[in-house]
């Protein structure tokens, strides 16, 4: 008989580094098994769904288990993913792992051609029985499309060589329910990086996590404050991670972590085809993911630069040929605060900032790109407004902090004036504006962006429109 | 062939008169009958009381004429069988009883509803299957113990699922009535053997549906397919706008509806871009009346003649083409078109749109004039191009789109012929650098700039509609991931 299995603590779903080619990158996934282990694994999970066990092979799958055990050389447990479709296979995979010194196994329940309860039970019972290894119950409905039944759940728990169930649904009341059920016989394992600690208040003892990858000792850390009682301390902690969770849970596992820690210097490679054309892990995701990290420390903050009271539209006026003897009747207004610092001009479509106007919108500076001001896509305000930004975008993200809670709270501010007549009516239909903006476009809070965009453009507003 | 009719409201309630046009609009064009208060009707935000004034409106119009089959379902069986019975009283032929929603019961509890209800009352039943709704299905195996209870005689089904309405279809015996309710597969669902349909989107263009019905009774597919794919766009539109979006399309064809209850909004369910595209595809099948717009500069003016003018959506003057201004944004994912565009007199401001084309300066975007497009139009990308591919999405597949759709403006007839050697178009595209379906690239930045063109126009959205929506507009990347 096997020894028996405890799962507990926070254990890595590794990721499977690959080259672009799709060869497994060994080196650095030694580093990556090095550098969690080094932050408190309790164990390393490799060939789970976050490695990507469904692009590979069943040869590839033992090499990896081998390598897994190699490299960890005894330091912690290795639960081996060792699920696959058909019953006969997973009970071999299982087997192998055994032979080659894994310490558990955790089968995730069949998925693409499913069965029922029943199948789902013989396939479980097989695999406990025949597999020679502790075996761990995987629900992950998301990815198989089936859901195990708790009732199944509870009739398998009975097996002996079954020593745990990973949840991964992310339904909390699916997950109590498996503690509530499986109380004494076997312990539940959050697999749902958003919920964990909901799971751990509620008793759970072990996760088995994408993110587990990049910070480890941070859920170490939310699972030790409940354990000592302080729930506060551990909210306090898990919702400062909750973003970047979200973010790994919802764009297919591993291409985010993957780039998480590239950007905190280990290689993790890419992710195989299909999961690697940037469709999952835009630009603009990779952005978040590393405001996040610097968040939470994991990476050195960028140096952060207020918003410059001196921004003047006046200037790019001037790149586009409007001189300052041309600014008789032009209207100029300024506002700003902490975090955005607006300066905007009005005046007649049919004088100099009409031309202004369609240049800015047509031909602008690289990064300094005008787009109109809009509540939201297909609702533009009037008078007909662009907006630029004063410091250069460097990156999609940038832009879309730009043309998102700038581009709204700058159209709010108009709003406003139009909402108390402040404008007149033949300026709303004779008139443009042109705004240059400065903000700071690493912010992280964009409900504070949009609030201060729209103070700042507000103040402006009401110099032009008494 | 039965309108699923919208009812026309005003302050005071169901608006008689407007209700009464709309009626007598469906039964010129061929209706077979007439559906008051289903879903369409928006029941579910009418009270009891508006609901039988719905019902005695729409018998009273259509009496002597065709039959009304009355929407008198509820949550609530008591409120259903009260319905239903009034319903009779006012003279309906027949009533559609919509399963019960919000809180789900049981088969069990369905089953006794329908028989409290079909028990009632002396008037035959319609089973109503609306899923997507009421959050249960009426599978076939229940529909199989539902039309034994007497009084039922038939069933509408709107759930869109040909699977479970085959299965209904092959096991009903012949007088029990199948009636499809799902707009978009109303030729599968007629020719797998429905009796009749019950359609939103009847109300738009009935004619289309009755000579789907006439070419499969004839044995005419071929016919009755070239029919479904000239209006199937449009039905979609329609068909996830509901009520809402029929509303919009009956009152831009000039029979006036009014606006669907809150919280039920233009902007919202029916989004802005479909709005755009429900009136340019209700143009194509000619339902938009056309009329003249005058555009004035200075004092000379000319007539674009044949204007497609939704009602409610034109203006009948454009009296300042110095620097008109539009933004669309259409599509969905990384395909998605977001445009902004500016026109005008070619000897005001756009001058300088044309004066800047094709030069090459560093630090600064170019652009570029079309070549072959009337009236000259100036394309620039608002996004640094980052590669091969991403080079000829932008400027082979989006800027093809931006030539085609200026060039549509002018066959929809929006641009006195006059006008066009003096004016100047100028667009910005952006295009995703991870774009990589360059059909739907072209194909929303098509629409996009199409759509583009006529907020400029027509000064759309207006004044009102953006000082409503200040709180409640959802810019898409103003919030936190």
């Amino acid at each position: 008989m096997p020894r028996k299995f405890v799962p507990k603590g926070v254990m890595p779903a590794l990721v499977t580094p690959f080259t672009k080619d799709g060869d497994i990158m060994e080196d650095s996934f030694r580093q990556i098994i090095d550098y969690t282990i080094s932050k408190g694994a309790t164990g390393v999970v490799p060939a789970g769904t976050t490695g990507e066990f469904v692009y590979m092979r069943t040869e590839e799958r033992k090499k990896l288990l081998k390598l897994t055990v190699e490299f960890v050389d005894g330091r912690v447990p290795v639960i081996a993913g060792t699920g696959q479709n058909s019953t006969k296979a997973t009970i071999a995979l299982t087997k192998y792992a055994a032979e080659v010194g894994c310490d558990a196994a955790i089968v995730v329940s069949p998925f693409y051609l499913r069965p029922s309860d029943k199948g789902y039970f013989e396939h479980f019972a097989a695999v406990a029985n025949q597999g020679n290894l502790p075996i761990i119950l995987y629900n992950i409905p998301q990815c198989t499309l089936g859901v195990l039944q708790p009732n199944v759940v509870e009739d398998l728990a009975e097996i002996d060589n079954i020593v745990g169930i990973k949840d991964s649904s992310g339904n909390i009341g699916y997950t109590l329910e498996l503690i509530q059920k499986l109380k004494d016989r076997i312990p539940v394992i959050i697999g749902h990086d958003e919920c964990f600690l909901s799971a751990v208040a509620a008793g759970v003892r072990a996760a088995i996590m994408a993110s587990g990858n990049i910070m480890p000792h941070l859920w170490l850390d939310v699972m030790m404050k409940v354990q000592k009682g302080d729930i506060e301390g551990a909210a306090k902690l898990q919702l400062s991670m909750q973003t970047l969770a979200r973010i790994v849970t919802r764009y297919g596992g591993a291409p985010p972590v993957k780039a998480a820690l590239k950007m905190m210097g280990i290689d993790a490679g890419k992710s195989r085809m299909p999961l690697n054309s940037g469709g999952t892990l835009t630009p603009e995701l990779k952005d978040e993911i590393r405001v996040e990290l610097e968040k939470l420390g994991l990476l050195k903050g960028i140096k952060h630069t207020p918003p410059s009271k001196d921004v003047d539209v006046a200037s790019s006026l001037a790149e586009v040929g409007v001189t300052a003897e041309q600014h008789g009747g032009l209207r100029f207004g300024r506002g700003s605060n902490q975090t955005v610092a607006a300066s905007i001009v009005s005046g007649p479509k049919n004088g100099p900032l009409g031309a202004a106007f369609v240049q800015l919108l047509t031909t602008p500076r690289v990064g300094h790109e005008a787009l109109s001001v809009i509540l939201e896509p297909n609702l533009a305000v009037r008078p007909t407004s662009i907006m630029l930004p004063a410091r250069k975008i460097e990156s999609l993200r940038q832009a879309s902090l730009f043309y998102g809670p700038v581009q709204s709270g700058a159209a709010k501010a108009v709003v406003t004036h139009l909402r108390a007549a402040k404008i007149p009516e033949a300026a709303i239909n004779g008139e443009v504006m042109v705004m240059a903006l400065d903000v700071d476009l690493d912010a992280i809070d964009r409900r504070a962006i949009t609030a201060a965009t729209e103070n700042a453009v507000s103040a402006a507003l009401s110099q032009i429109w008494r | 062939m039965y309108p699923a009719l919208v009812t026309p409201f005003d302050e005071n309630g169901v608006n008689e008169q407007q209700y009464r046009a709309l009626i007598d609009h469906v039964i010129k064009a061929g209706a077979t009958g007439i559906v008051p208060c289903g879903s369409t009707g928006e029941f579910t935000n009418m009270s009891f009381e508006e609901r039988l004034e719905a019902l005695r409106i729409a018998c009273e119009a259509a009496k002597g004429r065709v039959p009304v089959l009355a929407g008198t379902g509820a949550a609530y069986t008591s409120d259903a069988v009260k319905l239903t019975r009034r319903a009779a009283e006012l003279g309906a032929s027949a009533a559609l009883v919509i399963s019960p929603y919000y809180l789900k019961p049981s088969t069990k509890e369905i089953y006794e509803h329908f028989e409290k209800v079909a028990g009632s009352s002396e008037l035959p039943i319609f089973l109503y299957n609306y899923p997507q709704l009421t959050g249960v299905n009426l599978d076939w195996w229940l529909v199989d113990g539902l039309r034994e209870i007497d009084g039922i005689v038939g069933m509408k089904d709107s759930s869109g699922n040909m699977i479970n309405l085959t299965n209904i279809l092959v096991r009903r015996p012949e007088e029990f009535q199948i009636v499809i309710g799902h707009d978009e597969i109303a030729l599968p669902a007629l020719a797998a053997g429905c009796d009749g349909a019950i359609l939103a989107s009847a109300s738009v263009f009935l004619d289309r549906y009755l000579r789907i019905m006439t070419d499969l009774s004839q044995g005419d597919l071929k016919e009755a397919r070239l029919i479904q794919r000239s209006i199937q766009r449009t039905v979609r539109v329609l068909v996830k706008g509901g009520g809402l979006a029929v509303k919009a399309a009956l009152n831009m064809m000039g029979v006036p509806v009014g606006k669907a209850r809150m919280p039920l909004m233009e902007g919202d369910l029916l989004a802005y871009d479909e709005i755009d595209e429900l009136r340019a595809l209700l143009e194509d099948l000619q339902l938009i009346p056309r009329g003249p717009v005058i555009f004035k500069m200075g004092n000379r003016s000319l007539v674009a003649e044949a204007y497609p003018k939704a009602v409610g959506m034109t203006r009948d003057v454009i009296d300042d083409l110095t620097l008109l201004h539009g933004e669309a944004l259409c599509g969905e994912a990384l395909e998605v078109a977001h445009v902004d565009l500016v026109m005008g007199l070619k000897d005001g401001p756009l001058q300088a749109a044309v004066a800047n084309s094709g030069k090459l300066v560093e630090g600064f975007h170019s652009s570029n004039i079309i070549k072959d497009v009337r009236p000259t139009t100036v394309f620039a990308s608002t996004v640094a191009i980052t590669g091969e591919r991403h080079r000829k999405m932008v400027y082979e597949t989006a800027q093809k789109a931006v030539a085609d759709a200026v060039t549509r403006t002018i066959t929809d007839r929006m641009i006195p012929e006059e006008l066009v050697p003096d004016l100047i178009v100028a667009v910005n595209v952006f295009v995703h650098p991870n774009a990589n379906n360059p059909r739907r690239v072209f194909y929303n930045n098509f629409r996009a700039v199409r759509y583009a063109i006529r907020h400029a126009l027509e000064r759309r959205e207006s004044i009102e509609e953006i000082m409503a929506r200040k709180e409640s507009a959802r810019h898409p990347f103003a919030y936190n991931p």
